[in-house]
């Protein structure tokens, strides 16, 4: 098997130039968040997809749930969003 | 891609505006990324790519995606829903519908889908190969417009976009209430095909190969996998040390070598003629002989094959290493190509 010499390894550019050695230094000061402790209050998945039989935001598939994508509705606004809100 | 999110995430945040889901914390721009197959790599479409995203977030990617991605691949396109709906001045979403006018007046008109120049199905998700094919069909290059003022290739687009977005609209909502999907993606027969021997976990046939993309799409199909030519590229004798020898002593040891070359696409099975392969060594009591077999199931590329012996103890004058391979699709299917070679070497 053909190993990748580290020669050829872009990330090479971290190692050996002062933009490099500036991105390393900023990565580090700057220090980093643990996982599970600073970000509690950020969004967390699964998103709900539909409304149970209670009226309450659900990710549970069931039989009596409500869906709320309305598909032409979706399909309208992709395209609104693609021909003229520049989002591709 | 940003549009298919945008499209999907501004149904979720509107039918939950109010309910203090997470919903009202997901930017509608955190998917811009994907657009033109990434940093204009043309790799996966941003379609798929941005529905995908879509489905990441509630929880959905694994149930729904592979379907999604077959729809996308497996469709062609584009279709007419979306210009119908302008076009037939739907009375619910259409350009005059109390609902959408406004965003009419701001959109883009879709082109007529008969008036559309072209209707491929693109079989990969890969952007590259689903605009190319299209544009070729069409005729256009990228940068062709259309008479209402919109490039047929954006067009085209955005309407594959505004389809796989309704479509996961569609897939979502079936989940929601039977927790099974509604359009359950199969795998192309022929794909499949190929997998029986381009397996994740073996190497045998051919490479490991992983994943659901149609093969034939970027690789020759299995009629292809034909034998373009067969040959022996050497036949040599060796010491015991990888070292070239043509002269040896009774008792020496041996190696022999035959190195030979698969032109062609795929695999094909490799076997010595049963006992028509090995050393012919003269001795002081007759002529001594030796058969060496072997097979394999070799790629289309070089292939060396070697057998250790002993050169007799009563071994005289000289001896030759003869080859005869045969080569055949399967080791059950017709013989395709047989050839032949042999090396003397000096005994003394």
């Amino acid at each position: 098997m053909k190993k990748r010499g580290p020669d050829l390894s872009r990330r090479n550019f971290l190692k050996g130039s002062v933009v490099g050695a500036g991105a390393l230094t900023a990565g580090v000061g700057t220090g980093l968040f643990m996982p599970g402790t600073a970000q509690a209050s950020l969004p967390s998945l699964p998103l709900p997809y539909c409304i149970d039989s209670a009226g309450n935001p659900s990710t549970t598939p069931n039989g009596t749930n409500v869906p709320v994508l309305d598909p032409d509705d979706v399909r309208v606004m992709t395209w609104w969003y693609y021909s003229s809100q520049g989002k591709g | 891609m940003q549009s298919v999110v945008s499209g999907l995430m501004q149904g979720f945040k509107a039918a939950f505006a109010g309910d203090g889901t997470d919903w009202d914390f997901i930017p509608y721009d955190m998917y811009m990324y994907g657009g033109g197959g990434i940093g204009g790599w043309a790799s996966l479409c941003g379609i798929p790519n941005g529905a995908a995203a879509l489905l990441n977030l509630i929880g959905l990617h694994g149930a729904l995606g592979s379907d999604m991605m077959g729809e996308y691949s497996g469709s062609e396109w584009p279709r007419a829903e979306l210009a119908d709906i302008y076009h037939n001045a739907d009375p619910n979403y259409g350009p005059t519908s109390a609902g959408y006018s406004g965003i009419w007046s701001q959109a883009k008109t879709p082109i007529p889908d008969d008036e559309v120049l072209a209707h491929t199905i693109s079989y990969s998700p890969i952007c590259h190969v689903s605009i190319s094919k299209w544009c070729y069909e069409a005729g256009v290059d990228l940068a062709d417009t259309s008479p209402y003022g919109f490039g047929h290739k954006s067009d085209r687009c955005g309407k594959v976009a505004a389809g796989i977005a309704a479509y996961t609209a569609e897939l979502i909502n079936h989940w929601a209430i039977n927790g099974a999907s509604a359009d359950p993606y199969s795998i192309r027969a022929d794909t499949a095909d190929c997998k029986v021997c381009h397996t994740t976990g073996s190497t045998v046939h051919g490479p490991a190969a992983n994943g659901k993309m149609d093969c034939t799409e970027c690789h020759m199909p299995n009629t292809y996998h034909t034998l373009g030519d067969f040959f022996i590229d050497d036949v040599w004798t060796e010491d015991g040390s990888g070292n070239l020898k043509t002269s040896f002593s009774p008792g020496d040891p041996i190696v022999y070598k035959v190195r030979f070359a698969i032109l062609g696409a795929g695999s094909f099975f490799v076997r010595t003629i049963p006992d028509q392969t090995g050393e012919i060594i003269k001795t002081t009591s007759g002529v001594w002989k030796k058969a060496y077999n072997n097979s394999e199931t070799c790629m289309s590329t070089v292939t060396t094959w070697s057998w250790s012996s002993t050169v007799p103890s009563n071994a005289t004058q000289k001896g030759k290493f003869v080859v005869n391979l045969q080569v055949a699709d399967t080791p059950t299917g017709p013989l395709l190509i047989e050839r032949g070679r042999e090396v003397y070497f000096s005994v003394s």
